[in-house]
């Protein structure tokens, strides 16, 4: 322990505050969750029933926003802190401070610090959101220290999951995507913790609700409540102590609850804390041990052995004609990178759907779960193709290639339209897969000698669901063309992904405020629900974004208008 | 003609007329932040000028961008590659960008990586390249495509003396195949060995274009030659300030500096000058003024 009494991660943390106060970034972000916070509270008001009464209505949208807070901390926290270290790696800068006195550990407990000030000040900027739902009332002081524990737990496994991928990777892409998962394995792991510890300690909860089942669905039972404090999800006594939510109104029920509740609440804020403290070790010497190296060979080695393609001479001519026809578009596909994250992201989606099936077959909703599993793969691939996305031009400016590539004869339209197809073909099989797996869910597992499911095929192809997908499909046309103009006008990779996002919804919601009205004017005053009016109003709102973003797109590479 | 670019309130290149002429070795120099970078960007269609007009081998730089940029070769001041590329795929890209045919670009590859000397590391990847090999591939992507013009932003820099020396004569070859090279570089000595014209720049303005010589001429107060005696100096001192051409005489570490009113005088009278009023004359050579020595006459030092 004598490290942490040591002063030696003073001087990063000073550099590091320093260095944040003057990125806008910082500011601007604060602002951005602020305004979505509000923005989501306006949304619960209009969700709220007419019935529901102050406190109800408090505790309805204190709920809400927790679960947006938990949401934020989870995306934004890794993101803000997986460049710390590899950043120092690439720009050379982590040897010079091995020059000085400095010692490894004091440099992780530094930038430790520096962004769990970062991300403080990020919850701090939500705070007075939640404040509304409290001061409402029928919020109880037990719900708020709940909700602080479990976001404090957030964040710190959040910075944990940053700072290790930080200091195991170089790559600004590789230590991105490996925060984001460690993220989401620590806190799934903590959170089935908790429930399971939950479970185990109080015993099933008795009731209407059958609980003859596994540990397994138990737990799985317990977990929503356990994150968003929703009692719709977990029965007590057979009925809801709340009509609207709130884990007081809940845990009230029996004292025993409340009491182990206290305690996993502590325990996990310490294991949280644990968690960071491994991390900060494993890093420290995890850069201790690397820093001097600049690159290995083996990675080249074992690319060159394991990610040649096997058809090499077909392969080779089918990448020639690709480079003849637009060679930006072939820029997507050179690297076994790219292959892997192409194919590799195919192969992991079938292999949890598999597994899934495997586990989930006798059980009778197993159509739910695969259609919740599905969802989740596409919020997984969706998240992957704006981070791809926007990572393309972010890594050309950086290098100076866009420079190059800018005084070459090829036309800006030329430019476009390959980085726009070469995204497109490397995450249309991802896509694919998910649609496949999911006609072949709905049709397999409704079959009529199956018999056993809630859901029918008939479900599932309702007009609002193939709403839904033509939606899905539109966004994923326009996707690339927003991550490409984000990538080129935004220095900072986590704000042009979060624009990059925000844009894609945003274009079907402008199109139905926007187009709708008008469509069924027009149409002489049919139904407004009538979803081809819907639909169209969806299609000219994308293709009003589309073609804008490509404008913007052109006259910004045409005048050589882009961010350093 | 006339080249002027801002940045806002800053004026990077004030009001630039500069000719260079199809075949030179022109050597661009300035301090730091004076406005080489900018010009040769311009020139390169990557920056539109605030105003005023260049020209490429008769192509506007604005107006036919397009036309320029088939006949330019621009090696800026960063390496702009793709570390996780192959040597061969990395100028195989380029090549592809400039709309070389396939079957060609195998073979033009191939030249371009024996010209710079890279040949053995056809298949090595360019993050495992050490900086001079670096610069090395930057100077092949610039020839893949065959240009007439090459605009090289500081190609020396960062390179160990060996490396240099045959950059220079990669550089020198060049012109002798008949492409006009516009270089940039601090590395002064070189480029006056090198260039046949230079042009000085300083906070965007054009200070001096022409000859080497011609700066040196410009730039020094007289001729100046250097004597030496045995013997006692002051001898000689006496009898050269007696000589109407010459303007000053200084002793300087037992040797003795004149200078003359103008370029034009045949020193050749000196010897027989000191000779015939009894000193022993030894030896006479001219003073060379450096380019560096011309470089910090001419600039300030200012950037902007």
């Amino acid at each position: 322990m004598r490290w942490l009494k040591s002063p030696t991660f003073l001087p990063v943390l000073h550099r590091e505050l320093r260095e944040n106060s003057h990125r806008a970034v910082n500011y601007y972000l604060r602002l951005v969750a602020a305004a979505i916070a509000m923005g989501l509270l306006w949304i619960c008001v209009r969700q709220v029933e007419e019935k529901m009464n102050a406190s109800g209505m408090g505790l309805f949208l204190f709920s809400c926003l927790h679960t947006l807070l938990l949401v934020l901390i989870v995306a934004i926290v890794p993101a803000m802190t997986a460049d710390c270290i590899s950043e120092e790696k690439r720009n050379g800068t982590l040897g010079l401070l091995f020059l000085t006195p400095l010692t490894a550990r004091g440099i992780m407990i530094g930038k430790s610090c520096a962004h769990a000030f970062r991300a403080f000040a990020l919850w701090l900027s939500v705070l007075p959101v939640l404040v509304i739902p409290f001061l409402l009332g029928g919020v109880a002081w037990f719900d708020v220290i709940t909700a602080i524990t479990m976001q404090f737990c957030g964040i710190i496994i959040s910075l944990a999951a940053g700072l290790l991928a930080s200091s195991l990777f170089r790559k600004r892409n590789a230590a991105y995507g490996a925060a984001f998962a460690f993220g989401t394995v620590f806190s799934l792991a903590l959170a089935i913790f908790f429930a399971v510890a939950l479970v185990l300690l109080v015993g099933p909860a008795r009731g209407s609700y059958t609980w003859s089942r596994s540990l397994n669905s138990q737990v799985m039972q317990v977990l929503p409540f356990v994150i968003t404090g929703f009692p719709e999800l977990f029965f007590f006594g057979g009925r809801m102590r709340s009509p609207v939510g709130g884990w007081s109104a809940a845990l009230s029920a029996r004292s025993p609850f409340a009491h182990t509740w206290t305690q996993l609440l502590i325990a996990s804020a310490l294991l949280a804390l644990l968690l960071l403290f491994i991390v900060l070790i494993v890093g420290a010497w995890q850069i201790n041990r690397l820093w001097r190296d600049k690159s290995s060979r083996i990675p080249v080695k074992w690319s060159k052995r394991f990610c040649t393609p096997i058809f090499l001479h077909r392969f080779k001519i089918q990448m020639r004609r690709l480079l003849d026809r637009n060679p930006i578009a072939w820029l997507q596909q050179y690297s076994w990178r790219a292959r892997t994250t192409k194919w590799g992201l195919c192969l992991v989606f079938i292999a949890i759907e598999t597994i899934a099936v495997s586990f989930l077959q006798n059980s009778f909703d197993l159509l739910d779960s695969m259609i919740t599993l599905q969802v989740l793969l596409l919020f997984v691939a969706t998240i992957m193709f704006v981070f791809v996305g926007v990572s393309s031009f972010q890594t050309e400016k950086e290098s100076g290639a866009l420079e190059l590539i800018l005084i070459t004869p090829l036309k800006v339209s030329q430019i476009i339209s390959g980085r726009v197809y070469g995204l497109w073909k490397q995450f249309l099989p991802a896509y694919l897969m998910i649609a496949t797996g999911h006609v072949a869910t709905v049709t397999l597992f409704t079959h009529p000698w199956r018999g056993l499911f809630s859901h029918s095929r008939e479900d599932l192809f309702t007009p609002n669901a193939m709403l839904m997908y033509f939606a899905i499909a539109l966004g994923f046309c326009n996707l690339p063309m927003f991550a490409t103009y984000f990538a080129l006008r935004v220095k900072n990779m986590v704000v042009a992904g979060v624009l990059t996002s925000i844009t894609v919804y945003l274009a079907p919601v402008f199109g139905v405020l926007v187009f709708l009205g008008p469509l069924v004017f027009m149409a002489g005053g049919h139904k407004v629900d009538d979803l081809s009016f819907v639909a169209t109003a969806i299609l000219l709102g994308n293709v009003l974004f589309a073609g804008l973003t490509i404008f913007l797109l052109h006259h910004s590479l045409s005048r050589r208008i882009y961010s350093f | 003609m006339g080249l002027t670019r801002r940045y806002g309130a800053m004026t990077a290149l004030d009001n630039l007329n500069l000719t260079i002429n199809r075949g030179d070795l022109f050597g661009f120099i300035g301090s730091n932040g004076a406005g080489k970078t900018t010009t040769l960007r311009i020139l390169a269609t990557f920056l539109a000028p605030s105003s005023g007009t260049a020209k490429v081998l008769g192509h506007d730089v604005v107006k036919d961008a397009d036309a320029v940029r088939h006949v330019i070769g621009y090696m800026p001041d960063f390496f702009g590659v793709y570390k996780d590329m192959e040597v061969t795929e990395y100028l195989d890209f380029f090549g592809a960008c400039y709309k070389i045919p396939t079957a060609q670009r195998e073979k033009t590859v191939g030249d371009v990586l024996e010209l710079v000397g890279l040949s053995e590391k056809r298949g090595a990847i360019i993050g495992a390249l050490s900086r001079g090999m670096q610069q090395r591939l930057g100077l092949a992507r610039v020839l893949i495509h065959d240009p007439k013009v090459l605009l090289l932003d500081e190609p020396a820099s960062g390179l160990d003396p060996r490396a240099r020396i045959e950059m220079m004569a990669i550089l020198e070859e060049l012109q002798r195949l008949g492409k006009t090279i516009i270089i940039s570089s601090h590395i002064l000595s070189e480029l006056q060995t090198l260039c046949n014209r230079v042009a000085i720049i300083e906070r965007g303005k054009l200070i001096y274009s022409g000859p080497v010589q011609g700066v040196r001429d410009q730039m020094s107060a007289g001729l100046i030659y250097w004597v030496t005696v045995r013997g006692e100096s002051a001898p000689a001192i006496e009898l050269l300030k007696t000589c109407p051409e010459i303007t000053d005489v200084t002793p300087v570490d037992g040797q003795i500096k004149v200078t003359f009113k103008s370029h034009d005088v045949d020193p050749t009278f000196l010897p027989e000058t000191l000779v015939r009023g009894g000193v022993k004359f030894t030896g006479l050579w001219e003073d060379e003024l450096g380019l560096e020595e011309v470089f910090l006459r001419v600039t300030r030092g200012e950037t902007q």
